[in-house]
């Protein structure tokens, strides 16, 4: 008794897998049969969803197309001292919009994730110098604009901002920020250099954050708005509720 | 003989079963997502400024002016003008631009306006209106007539309205490298 139990399991597993499998492939088979025949052709076009990030108006990164930089993105920040000829003033607010427009074809929910960070050059590498305080980056954001921030999701080099309305094709989101600057308290970081012995020692004052480079990235990610809930939890990995009117909240 | 019926019967079906599985999980996580990004940076260039001072006396008048000697930073200047004690009621002060401002809380001397590199102040003068003490010989005069003026500068920062400003009260927080 017991052997016999002990074949019949197997085969039936066995059994039950080929069933699926091929009841599987038998409604692939069903499929190319209702949309193509010999005498019709059909051509099935599949809607696009498409996301570009914007600076101040203008495009910086349209998603699929060919990357603006060898960094797979766009450019930002490349007219962001102009205003100052070129030198970037503790405590001035330079004119930094980030937004986003839907260059697809369907109505999309959108994010943004931005990282500050100084860096240095290493070699041909860049590379963040975590001795230095992102928080003296001072990305400021537009209020009643539609986007939050994630806060459980954000820390002082990282912020996650989400667009709560639907974003419909062709639509451009207000901005996520208006301004970017160097908090003033970055000219009260001051290294000193002290050399030579005692009664001649030399010391040299510098500020700590002269020569390094602020950096800015900004992500965004696109989301079909069909089965919102289960499509931005794949996708996002979060959960978020979506109301009547299309908006979602955090 | 029970390990071979494990590896010939029992896990190749398992793997078709598994394999059945995944091909149904598949179809259900494909989403519309996509992405786009950008990145950028600016090199923060700080320095340290310079100031030299010019208080000429031209007829028991000091002409005060300060010059930003930096070539590359704009800063925020201002004096304390020291006197001695028995003229300190004597000296009056006057500024033709209007430009300094003197604060009463601290006795400094404030020039209004950021110096660009190489600019000058307009003068400040601190002129004695008593041509000499009573009682006093003109060797003790010359010792006692000093004044003497402490010039200060700061760097421009910039407020909420991107309008200029000397962060006086800053304090550096100094990190020392001994060799």
């Amino acid at each position: 008794m017991m052997r016999k139990n002990k074949i019949l399991t197997p085969v039936l597993l066995l059994g039950l897998s080929v069933t699926l499998l091929l009841l599987s492939a038998v409604g692939s088979t069903k499929a190319a049969l209702t949309y193509y025949s010999e005498n019709y052709g059909m051509e099935v076009r599949v809607a696009g969803i498409g996301v570009t990030l914007l600076e101040n108006g203008e495009a910086v990164d349209t998603g699929n197309a060919e990357p603006a930089s060898s960094e797979g993105g766009g450019q930002l920040l490349e007219h962001l001292t102009e205003a100052t000829n070129g030198k970037l003033l503790p405590g001035y607010s330079y004119q930094e919009e980030l937004s986003v427009h839907n260059s697809g074809e369907i109505d999309s929910y959108v994010r943004v994730t931005l990282y500050k960070s100084w860096q240095e050059e290493s070699g041909e590498d860049w590379v963040k110098d975590t001795r230095l305080s992102p928080e003296l980056i001072d990305l400021r954001l537009s209020e009643g604009s539609g986007w939050v921030v994630d806060e459980s999701a954000s820390t002082p080099e990282r912020m996650v901002l989400y667009y709560t309305r639907i974003l419909p094709a062709g639509a451009q989101t207000p901005a996520l920020s208006d301004s970017l600057r160097i908090r003033p308290e970055i000219l009260r970081e001051v290294e000193q250099d002290i050399t030579g012995g005692p009664g001649s020692e030399t010391i040299k004052a510098s500020y700590r954050y002269d020569d390094c480079w602020l950096s800015l990235e900004a992500e965004v990610d696109a989301v079909q708005t069909h089965n919102a809930q289960e499509a931005i939890r794949s996708a996002w990995g979060v959960d978020v509720t979506v109301l009547d009117d299309g908006s979602i909240g955090l | 003989m029970k390990k071979s019926w494990i590896t010939k019967t029992f896990v190749p079906a398992l793997a078709v079963l598994v394999l059945t599985a995944g091909t149904s999980a598949g179809k259900a996580m494909a989403y519309f997502t996509t992405c786009a990004s950008g990145a950028g940076r600016v090199q923060v260039d700080l320095a340290f400024g310079n100031t030299s001072t010019d208080d000429k006396v031209e007829s028991r008048i000091k002409h005060i002016s300060i010059q930003n000697s930096s070539p590359t930073e704009d800063c925020y200047v201002r004096v304390k003008v020291l006197v001695a004690d028995a003229y300190q009621d004597s000296v009056k002060y006057s500024s033709a631009s209007g430009k300094w401002t003197r604060n009463e809380a601290d006795g400094y001397w404030y020039y209004d306006t950021p110096l660009k590199p190489e600019e000058k102040t307009d003068e400040l003068l601190a002129g004695l209106e008593l041509t000499k003490l009573p009682g006093i010989t003109d060797e003790e005069d010359r010792e006692i007539f000093n004044i003497i003026v402490v010039p200060e500068y700061t760097a421009v920062v910039y407020d909420d309205e991107n309008r200029p400003y000397g962060d006086w009260d800053a304090e550096a927080v100094q990190e020392g490298v001994v060799e």
